[in-house]
């Protein structure tokens, strides 16, 4: 059985694989080079810095967590900015319809968007996307 | 013994007379014994006089609202267990249920349950209570 970190960013991951405008989403990052053009909007998914405390005890010991999971959007070719902006919505709207993920979280939300260029990116156009995420589990069963 | 962590701690109530059970998500409880005094100074006195007179106890209990828990939650059919006004027996355990775990039990009054809710935050319980009968300080080894 998977972690429910482990669980989160996969399902997140699968939603975004559902939009039908992104052409590819992997977990891992690529050389974009390597890439060919249908591969765009492309999206690397990635967990990132997650705090941890108690929450409640008595029956169960209970942990509260709060987990970035930073998702990268790369698109191609001309009006870069109309792209991203369009598939950040279109991400953002799909993670909304359901803020708990399929019930493997108390509340996702969108906390930062990031565009990050590093000197002459053209073709390319780049942006990522910060989801917090919130969830509870059980001390045992992280 | 040394210090204890509060997170080891077990919170069990039962409805009237009924066995106490774990209440789920519970993040805080206090427990409180007062006695009331009298005051008997004179004008001989130079320092208050005083004796004690009825003693009490009352407590609190919160966590995060559980639609599940028998003890706040209901469904279509069931009214929770756990009512204002209702007697309750409840078992408090500062570090947890060990063999030779010291705990607080006792009989008491549901004064007040609130639920509360804000747009950034989880939903929440507090049960308040005042106790009737003598506080019992007792151990899980302790053999009856």
């Amino acid at each position: 059985m998977s972690s429910s970190r482990e669980s989160i960013v996969a399902h997140v991951v699968s939603e975004i694989n559902s939009i039908a405008s992104i052409k590819k989403t992997t977990r891992d990052p690529v050389d974009l080079t390597e890439l060919s053009r249908e591969s765009f909007p492309h999206v690397y998914v990635e967990t990132a810095n997650e705090t941890r405390s108690n929450a409640s005890f008595s029956d169960e010991v209970r942990r509260v967590s709060d987990m970035d999971i930073i998702i990268n959007l790369v698109v191609y070719g001309a009006n870069r900015d109309q792209q991203r902006n369009t598939q950040l919505e279109a991400i953002e709207q799909k993670l909304m319809e359901d803020v708990t993920l399929g019930d493997r979280c108390y509340e996702c939300t969108v906390d930062e968007i990031v565009i990050r260029e590093i000197g002459e990116a053209d073709p390319f156009g780049q942006a990522a996307m910060v989801i917090r995420v919130r969830y509870f589990y059980e001390r045992s069963n992280p | 013994m040394a210090e204890q962590k509060g997170v080891d701690g077990v919170v069990k109530i039962g409805a009237g007379s009924g066995a106490a059970t774990k209440v789920i998500n519970v993040t805080s409880y206090t427990l409180e014994e007062t006695t009331e005094t009298l005051d008997v100074t004179t004008m001989e006195d130079s320092s208050r006089q005083i004796l004690a007179s009825f003693k009490g106890f009352s407590g609190t209990i919160d966590g995060y609202w559980d639609g599940s828990s028998t003890h706040i939650g209901h469904d279509a059919d069931d009214d929770p267990d756990i009512k204002a006004g209702d007697t309750i027996n409840f078992e408090l355990y500062p570090a947890g249920e060990a063999a030779t775990a010291l705990y607080y039990s006792g009989s008491a009054i549901v004064t007040s349950i609130s639920r509360s809710a804000s747009f950034d935050g989880a939903v929440e319980y507090s049960i308040a209570f005042d106790g009737t009968g003598d506080l019992a300080f007792e151990a899980t080894d302790d053999t009856p």
